[in-house]
């Protein structure tokens, strides 16, 4: 026995796979119960009597309907899970090109992935780094394990343009992406290769697994983010056979690729808008629910809010063509669905100014309403909801993942402007370790709304005790703890493990 | 002591004369206490002389601050003294001769358990210092008790809506101490005591120990806990059967073998024989017996068989039950809100989102003045907050199972209430409350690591735990203080022989009575106005004004004895008028 510190070479701590079929039909009751509780909120929402002050009121609606519209996006699509089970390849082996792009990462987080790759069973597998960052030491590394080694001469196209060079260089009629972090199982092939069978399927995708989630609070709110998504969201994009592809852990049909024409270079979301491409052209996609690579999710909040802002600008730029592509209906809303998530940030914002509104100018968006009347038709609603979560995202999407989703919500905002001004974002490649020390610039938004938010109440505490006042200060107070929770640790000098450090076993 | 004991009043007559007569009955358990005073005095030395003293110490300084507590509590007569003095040096002995006894012999109590026996007593002691007057309920359930057995139990069969099992304990504990107040509440005191140790092993089994020892510290201040550990009613059996029902299917569950089955079919089934609405409770069991059979967790015959001894149990209470349901019908009553209900959230108005809260307010921090309950609902937003934080949580079946027999309860009578609004109030399912703490305990133990956090996370529950029971005791806005005790014990200290009482509304008669030992004419309003003999005064006690007709009442009568009597003096006590005319 000998024992290792690489997070990536533990046993996955998280089952993708779905319910059993007694589960997944409670669960789909559990569904059903709740669009006549939706209606029911919103039917006494939507009386003309309850309007307060106009624009309040329409930016509470605009907010309440936006989240709606997610909610019953979340579950319409988990509701169409299906059945998942491994289908077997059954020709000769194939030849597949494995590409593990690399840009400025240390060797270290590189070299046991391109190791994993090299020992993937069921297909005859050729390994290639591609290197963006014209390092010798990763060629050295590549030269000492065997793979290939592929280098540019011009870095056009960022990781898009990385892999579309590749492809010129090889000729698999399969091709493996994995991000250079992502270290995958033995059987990574098997499981996923059978998929093919079905000559319309052009990639399959499999989850992202932060195999480091409990190495501190970002990557654990972050991994609780991800496990929703390629827990039950996946699942069921997957029976809506919408699933879209994320980027690393793929494996992609050559011809596929070629008929699209290569992985788009002027998107910071290139896999995205690859996927509605091949959507489009009457290719299929396939997801796998097994963990089958184990990568690194961002350590630090600085990390994490580069990725976020990378995904939301490009979900958000992606969103005109999903609205004008020729996909069929059910596709192009799951596409909208997951595009217009990084929207949901202007929400938070809303909900924020309503205290802080009414503690300065006495508006309020309701009217001829009581907190009886209110709760009454709201918090069925809202308690089903959180339930939903809870259950099908099997408790992986917890409180601090909320937290971290909400307090990031200037990034939503930030983003949709850039996208209307038309600022174009570079690619950042997400950080595979983290910084020490406290990164209050990464949150300095959230921290101005805190601030705000903790001014205002105090100042209404000081002018008033009555029970409105004392409402709006709790709301001020509701938010001001989310936000919090959500940006506390970049606020620590170290972030805080989860659980006790300490080396893992492995069989040796 | 046995010397004593023949003929107390005797002995105390020819030592003391006749003076000391009436406190005859007090002198066994005096000399007792002094007894057992004289047994601990020696095994102290005895410790002291061992090398013990320090231990010495750690007993004697609780039993110290113990005693205070009780003489504080309840050294308002010299029966009270007595009963003060007993229980100290009953617990000083037992504490003394642990120290003393030889090595091999004495038992060695580990650190957890002697923090666990700190707190309940703690809590004994918090449970004596928080003391207020008869309630009417309690009055009428005193009254009853003090019947023959069946004469008791047909004046409940006919007239009452509870089940027995409280009623018989009373019966008991009134021959074996008496109608004081303290006496009657005994029973309560010890199960609501009980609680502290009881909750501790529960959370522990279910949970872990540090949940065990949250769950105990949070229920030795728990507001509720304490408000009915001091009426004499059901409602602290009821949270003590209720908490060990559930412990006891947790064990059944993780494959407890007959003590667990037998442990859970005594628990239900008093349950149900202390209150009704403890069918609830069960019948939440019951479900998760079924789901825990469907996936063969639970072999079915198994289940029927301690099922069918559940059911032999509760089978006589069912004749019983629908008598006074045919009793009441037939009275024009059905089962009715109990007159006496008091503070409640809106008096008639079906509940909703509000008298949940409310509910839940009481169920955690105690009963409170209308503006502090105001105030807490208007905070509801937090509630959001808890929500959130639950996000992901409490997917183990345990927790599920506590949520679940913590919840269903009050959803059903919430449901129920919408016909018959009095039913949803939190005592009805006062089962709900230690399951409530060992939540929050679960919560606060689990939700952080870092032992500092733990610990402060606790400290700041237990500190606003402590804040909502200083002011459910203290605050004399609290809607639910009735100070009867005090209001006639004022009217007796200006009242005369041939003096009259008259009160409204009618159900004040069995507390009025309870406190009134002087001899005074008592009538309700709704008989007739009274009239004194001339020279002679007339009381008017009022209660219950928030209630339209009884403030009717009142101000008619008040009227009506302004423009005949001289009106001398008007006092106020919590929830209570009184007027004083002179004819």
């Amino acid at each position: 026995m000998t024992t290792i510190t690489d997070t990536r070479l533990r046993r996955p701590a998280w089952n993708a796979a779905g319910p059993n079929s007694v589960r997944r039909r409670w669960i789909r009751l559990l569904l059903v119960a709740m669009v006549p509780l939706a209606l029911f909120y919103f039917t006494w929402l939507l009386q003309p009597a309850r309007v307060g002050n106009p624009v309040l009121y329409a930016l509470l609606v605009a907010a309440e309907l936006f989240n709606a519209c997610q909610a019953l996006g979340f579950w319409w699509t988990c509701s169409r899970e299906r059945p998942w089970r491994r289908h077997v390849w059954h020709a000769p082996p194939p030849a597949v090109d494995v590409f593990i792009p690399v840009y400025d990462e240390p060797v270290t987080v590189v070299e046991p992935t391109v190791r994993a790759a090299s020992e993937l069973t069921g297909a005859a597998v050729s390994v290639h780094v591609l290197d963006d960052g014209n390092s010798d030491e990763m060629q050295a590394m590549a030269a000492r394990t065997g793979a290939g080694y592929i280098r540019r001469a011009e870095h056009e196209g960022a990781k898009a343009g990385n892999i579309n060079n590749a492809l010129a260089h090889t000729d698999a009629p399969f091709v493996v992406v994995l991000d250079c972090d992502h270290v995958p199982e033995r059987h990574f092939l098997e499981a996923t290769l059978g998929c093919f069978g079905d000559d319309r399927v052009a990639f399959v995708q499999t989850p992202q697994y932060y195999a480091n989630w409990d190495r501190g609070e970002v990557p654990a709110a972050a991994w609780g983010q991800q496990a929703l998504f390629f827990g039950p969201i996946a699942r069921g994009k997957d029976g809506h056979d919408a699933m879209f592809c994320c980027g690393t852990n793929v494996v992609f049909r050559r011809a596929a690729l070629v008929d699209a024409g290569g992985f788009p270079i002027d998107s910071v979301t290139e896999d995205f808008e690859l996927s509605i491409a091949l959507h489009e052209r009457g290719w299929r996609s396939r997801y796998v629910p097994e963990v089958l690579a184990h990568g690194l999710g961002p350590e630090d909040m600085a990390s994490y809010v580069g990725q976020q802002q990378r995904w939301s600008r490009g979900c958000l730029s992606a969103l005109p063509t999903v609205l004008r592509s020729a996909l069929p209906l059910r596709q192009k809303v799951q596409y909208a669905l997951s595009a217009s998530f990084f929207l949901s940030g202007w929400t938070v914002l809303v909900y924020m100014t309503f205290p802080v509104v009414r503690l300065l100018t006495g508006a309020q968006p309701l009217a001829s309403t009581t907190a009886d009347q209110f709760l009454g038709h709201f918090a069925p609603y809202f308690g089903l909801s959180l339930l939903a979560v809870t259950v099908l995202g099997a408790g992986a999407y917890t409180f601090r993942a909320f937290a971290l989703q909400a307090a990031s919500f200037w990034i939503h905002v930030q983003s949709t402007i850039l996208t209307l001004l038309g600022r174009r974002g570079g690619f950042v490649v997400t950080p595979k370790e983290g910084v020490e020390g406290r990164q209050p610039r990464a949150v300095a938004p959230a921290l101005v709304a805190i601030a705000v938010l903790t001014a205002v109440a105090a100042y209404g505490l000081l002018r008033d005790r009555d029970p409105a006042t004392l409402n709006n200060v709790a709301f001020a107070s509701l938010h001001i703890a989310v936000l919090l929770a959500g940006v506390l640790p970049a606020l620590r000098r170290r972030p805080l493990p989860l659980a006790a450090p300490r080396p893992y076993p492995v069989p040796t | 002591v046995a010397v004593v004991a023949v003929s107390p009043g005797a002995l105390v007559t020819l030592i003391f004369g006749g003076r000391y007569e009436e406190v005859g009955a007090l002198a066994v358990p005096y000399v007792l206490a002094m007894a057992l005073l004289g047994v601990a005095r020696v095994f102290v030395a005895h410790a002291c002389a061992t090398g013990g003293a320090r231990r010495a110490v750690f007993v004697l300084a609780p039993v110290a601050v113990l005693h205070v507590a009780l003489l504080v509590a309840l050294g308002g007569d010299a029966a009270g003294v007595a009963t003060a003095t007993l229980i100290s040096t009953t617990v000083l002995t037992a504490g003394a001769a642990a120290i003393a006894m030889p090595r091999p012999l004495a038992v060695r109590i580990p650190r957890e358990y002697a923090w666990v026996a700190a707190l309940a007593l703690g809590g004994l002691v918090l449970r004596l210092l928080a003391t207020r007057g008869i309630w009417l309920d309690e009055a009428t359930e005193i009254h009853q008790a003090q019947m023959s057995m069946s004469g008791m139990l047909e004046n409940l069969r006919t007239i009452d809506v509870h089940p027995p099992l409280h009623h018989i304990i009373l019966w008991g504990t009134v021959r074996l101490l008496g109608t004081g107040e303290f006496a009657v509440r005994v029973p309560s005191l010890i199960a609501a005591t009980a609680m502290i140790p009881l909750i501790y092993a529960a959370a522990r089994d279910i949970y872990d120990r540090r949940a065990g020892m949250a769950a105990a510290t949070l229920a030795s201040v728990a507001p509720f806990a304490v408000w009915y550990a001091d009426e004499a009613r059901m409602y602290a059996l009821f949270m003590v059967f209720a908490l060990l029902a559930l412990w006891m299917q947790v064990r059944i569950l993780r494959g407890g073998g007959a003590a667990a089955w037998i442990g859970y079919v005594v628990a239900a089934a008093a349950l149900v024989y202390t209150q009704y609405f403890g069918l609830l409770f069960v019948g939440t069991q019951q479900l998760a017996f079924a789901v825990a059979i469907a996936r063969g967790v639970v072999p079915l015959r198994r289940f029927a068989a301690w099922s069918a001894l559940l059911v032999l149990l509760i089978a006589p209470l069912v004749p019983f039950a629908l008598d006074q349901f045919a009793a009441n019908e037939s009275a024009g009553r059905g089962f009715q809100q109990p007159a006496q209900a008091g503070g409640s959230v809106e008096p008639g108005a079906a509940p909703g989102a509000y008298a949940a809260l409310t509910n839940l307010a009481w169920a955690v921090l105690g009963y409170h003045s209308n503006a502090t309950m105001t105030a807490l609902a208007a905070m509801w937003p937090l509630g959001l907050l808890l929500a959130l934080s639950l996000l992901g949580r409490g997917r183990s079946w345990p927790t599920m199972l506590v949520v679940a027999c913590a919840l269903v309860p009050g959803i059903g009578l919430f449901v129920l209430g919408q016909l018959k609004p009095f039913v949803f109030e939190v005592r009805y399912f006062i089962g709900a409350v230690p399951l409530a703490l060992m939540l929050i305990a679960r919560a606060v133990t689990s939700w952080a690591r870092r032992p500092v956090v733990v610990a402060g996370t606790c400290a700041a529950v237990v500190a606003v735990m402590g804040l909502g029971l200083a002011d459910q005791q203290l605050n004399g806005s609290n809607p639910r203080v009735y100070d009867f005790k005090s209001a006639v014990s004022r009217i007796q200290a200006r009242a005369e022989p041939g003096d009259v009482i008259a009160f409204t509304p009618p159900y004040l008669d069995h507390v009025i009575a309870y406190y009134e030992d002087e001899g005074l004419r008592m009538r309700p309003l709704e008989n007739g106005l009274p009239e004194p003999r001339r020279g002679h005064k007339l009381f008017l006690l009022a209660s219950f004004q928030d209630k339209p007709q009884y403030r009717k009442a009142t101000q008619d009568a008040v009227r009506k004895l302004s423009r005949r009597h001289e009106l001398v003096r008007r006092d106020k006590v919590p929830q209570i008028l009184i007027w004083e005319f002179r004819r």
